[in-house]
């Protein structure tokens, strides 16, 4: 079970990984998607199992002590104001925050208690614990 | 009476319905285990199955279900007055839709993730999983309909709107590559991508569209309807197009617009002071469509929505942390989506006109209600821009596209999800060359609902759109019914008290059922012969529905149902849906 954690780490997934929304009566439903072609489903794509595994190995590396969450980019009513929070009590200023905010909504950001410490699409699993670690 | 009072009174009543009922229902009915191993943690894989945070996974969600079908309906259905139109979004909301929505995930979660489609099958029986594919076909089918109407009709109505709408295509595009091959950060141009749409609205105010001449030359006796097949077949070209190149980057426009519109009807309303012009009960005139059973169905999304069963049961319960988070996210789904209707309300009551006089001339038959409804809400929306320093009529034009980039975008998805409802159809049904045909599958999706949309409609300008979209919102009911069946039989085969989702249930197949039959003799009447097998087939849907509802709960009550306590014996038996689960 995730638990509350002082630490917060998200990865945005990447572009190619995002799903469709459409509203209510169009939005992303499963069961359907079994006849998507893969080359233009978005998720099972190789971006988005790289990014799994980035995830996978962040949660097996740092266990319960930090949170760490895989984002749709899509997401940003999360990402926005949830990276501008954390940037701000890591001290950052409030201009600064807003700019990490920003630059967070790029797809394979990686951000460490709302600092974006990479924006690298080729970003491995090995480096992503790196970095947090760093972090 | 003031409009933000009742705004305020009815976003009072959801924060008590999430604070009290939903606890309720998350303690007594649906027994959310905190400890419970949600399929996210069990069958993790990182790409379909992550455990998200809930305020994460409610943006995705909330983002999934809120589009344009929770303002129509609403736009609509105050030709009863705004009495009636709130008080079923409010008691909808807080009784059917957060039961149903929450319950359609929490349940999912316990069947491993399973979509609601396999869970009728599993819960209900063989067929139910048939009747599911089937009804889905037709919500899908009077969806991709409505929308086009609604669409065609702004398209003519506003032409202002043309150039913003058709230039956010390339532009999306074009956004979506620059933040794909760019790497950066995409807040940035979809912002800008925004702002360009918006300055296309004073482009496109400038030169605005009128695809009258041409219509006429072409032979259409109503522009509309070049409009409709235009529609069609970019939809048709969309759905082929892998979903990150227009889908996604268009959906993040509109996640945009989204979030500004809300803030301009509530901002707007509170500066402006409005007061609320139609009456609480309007004096409909004799012939009417009788409140009782038709503005049931006629408000679906914003009160209950199946579709959101689709949702909540698809990508959301595949990535939930905990088991009680379904409780915020699910519940927190319907409220926003009421929230949004109360919008469209507060638009078409107290932002359209300025006297009662005035707003009854806007509603003064069911057929100018339906057609005028979208028109109403653009220009009530556009009076409240105006408190914020809009003009009038760059506001209408920013209130149109806002509603045509929703409709849109649902549009091209559902024509996506029919093909491969076809598909699924014809696998079930053995025809394999029909579902391995992605361009037939397709064809098939697009030429039905055109069709339809094509419709001649009577005599009356707001007729076809008006039947159809009673028609959309039985089967979007329908849907939602066959949620609340699989949810009842759950429940009460856990020995669980149903009757929370029992009323709702009986409630909403009962207004159907009624509302089916109503309109099975009007159509009988008015010779419309194309509209009265589709009604009758749908009502035998709504039977097929009863029947596989009665046995299954029948046969759960005979059974006796086991204590809720046992279901969290281990592991393997709650990943199972428990000891005793279907």
């Amino acid at each position: 079970m995730t638990t509350m954690a002082p630490h917060r780490v998200l990865l945005v997934g990447p572009w190619r990984g995002g799903s469709a929304a459409g509203g209510c009566c169009g939005g992303d439903p499963a069961g359907l998607h079994d006849h998507e072609p893969p080359e233009q489903g978005s998720a099972g794509n190789p971006e988005a199992v790289a990014a799994a595994d980035v995830v996978r190995a962040l949660r097996r590396a740092l266990g319960d002590t930090v949170n760490v969450e895989l984002v749709d980019p899509r997401n940003t009513v999360f990402v926005v104001p949830a990276v501008y929070r954390d940037a701000r009590r890591s001290g950052l200023s409030p201009g600064r925050s807003i700019g990490e905010a920003v630059r967070a909504t790029t797809p394979w950001a990686l951000v460490v208690d709302g600092r974006v410490v990479s924006r690298s699409a080729e970003l491995t699993p090995e480096a992503a614990v790196a970095l947090v670690e760093q972090g | 009476m003031s409009a933000i009072i009742i705004a305020l009174v009815v976003l009072g009543l959801f924060a008590l319905g999430y604070r009290y009922y939903s606890r309720y229902l998350a303690d007594r009915v649906y027994a959310l285990d905190p400890n419970y191993v949600t399929p996210a943690h069990e069958l993790s894989d990182g790409v379909d199955y992550v455990p998200t945070n809930k305020h994460v996974l409610f943006g995705h969600h909330f983002t999934s279900v809120a589009g344009a079908a929770p303002i129509l309906g609403p736009a609509i259905a105050v030709f009863w007055g705004w009495g009636p139109a709130l008080v079923w979004i409010v008691a909808g909301t807080i009784f059917a839709a957060g039961v149903h929505d929450f319950g359609a995930l929490a349940i999912s979660v316990r069947h491993k993730a399973k979509s609601i489609g396999a869970l009728a099958q599993d819960v209900i029986s063989n067929r139910a999983r048939t009747l599911f594919l089937v009804i889905i076909f037709f919500l899908l089918t009077l969806v991709n309909a409505v929308f086009a109407v609604v669409i065609a009709n702004l398209l003519v109505g506003y032409p202002g709107a043309v150039i913003p709408i058709f230039v956010e295509i390339p532009l999306a595009i074009a956004i979506g590559q620059y933040i794909y091959r760019k790497r950066t950060a995409a807040l940035v141009p979809s912002l800008v991508g925004v702002v360009g749409l918006y300055l296309l609205i004073w482009v496109g105010h400038l030169v605005p569209i009128d695809i009258t001449p041409l219509a006429t030359e072409l032979g259409f006796s109503r522009p509309r309807d070049l409009w409709v097949i235009i529609l069609f077949a970019y939809a048709f070209i969309a759905s082929r197009i892998p979903v990150w190149v227009l889908l996604q980057p268009r959906d993040y426009i509109n996640s945009h617009q989204l979030f500004i519109a809300l803030g301009v009807i509530l901002l707007g309303v509170a500066i402006g002071g409005h007061q609320i012009v139609a009456p609480v009960i309007a004096d409909v005139p004799e012939g009417s469509p009788s409140m009782f059973p038709i503005l049931f169905i006629t408000i679906a999304c914003g009160a209950i929505s199946g579709a959101h069963a689709l949702i909540a049961s698809g990508t959301t319960s595949k990535q939930l942390d905990k088991e009680t988070d379904s409780r915020y996210v699910g519940y927190m789904g319907a409220v926003g989506e009421g929230s949004l209707a109360l919008g469209a309300v507060l638009a078409v009551t107290a932002g359209v006109a300025a006297t009662q006089v005035e707003w009854k001339g806007l509603y003064a038959t069911f057929s100018t209600a339906s057609d005028g409804a979208m028109g109403n809400f653009v220009n009530g929306t556009a009076n409240f821009a105006g408190n914020l320093g809009v003009p009038l009529e760059i506001g209408a034009v920013f209130a149109a596209v806002v509603v045509i980039s929703f409709a849109a975008t649902t549009m091209d998805t559902a024509v996506r999800l029919q093909r491969y409802t076809v598909q699924e159809i014809a696998e079930v049904a053995g025809w394999r060359g029909l579902s391995r045909n992605l361009t037939l599958a397709g064809v098939i999706a697009v030429a039905i609902p055109l069709g339809m949309a094509l419709l001649p409609g009577g005599d009356e300008k707001g007729y076809t759109f008006g039947v159809l979209w009673r028609l959309f919102g039985t089967t979007n009911q329908l849907t939602a019914g066959l949620a609340l069946a699989v949810i009842a039989v759950w429940v009460t085969k856990r020995a669980r008290n149903p009757i929370s989702v029992l009323v709702p249930l009986v409630f909403l197949v009962t207004m159907t059922s009624w509302a089916l039959i109503v309109q099975f003799f009007e159509f009988v009447d008015q010779g419309e012969y194309v509209l009265a097998p589709l009604d009758a087939i749908i009502f035998v849907l709504a039977v097929w529905l009863i029947i596989e509802a009665a046995i299954a709960l029948r046969k759960a009550l005979a059974e006796g149902g086991r204590p809720a306590g046992d279901e969290s014996a281990t592991v393997a038996d709650r990943t199972d849906g428990g000891p005793g689960a279907a």
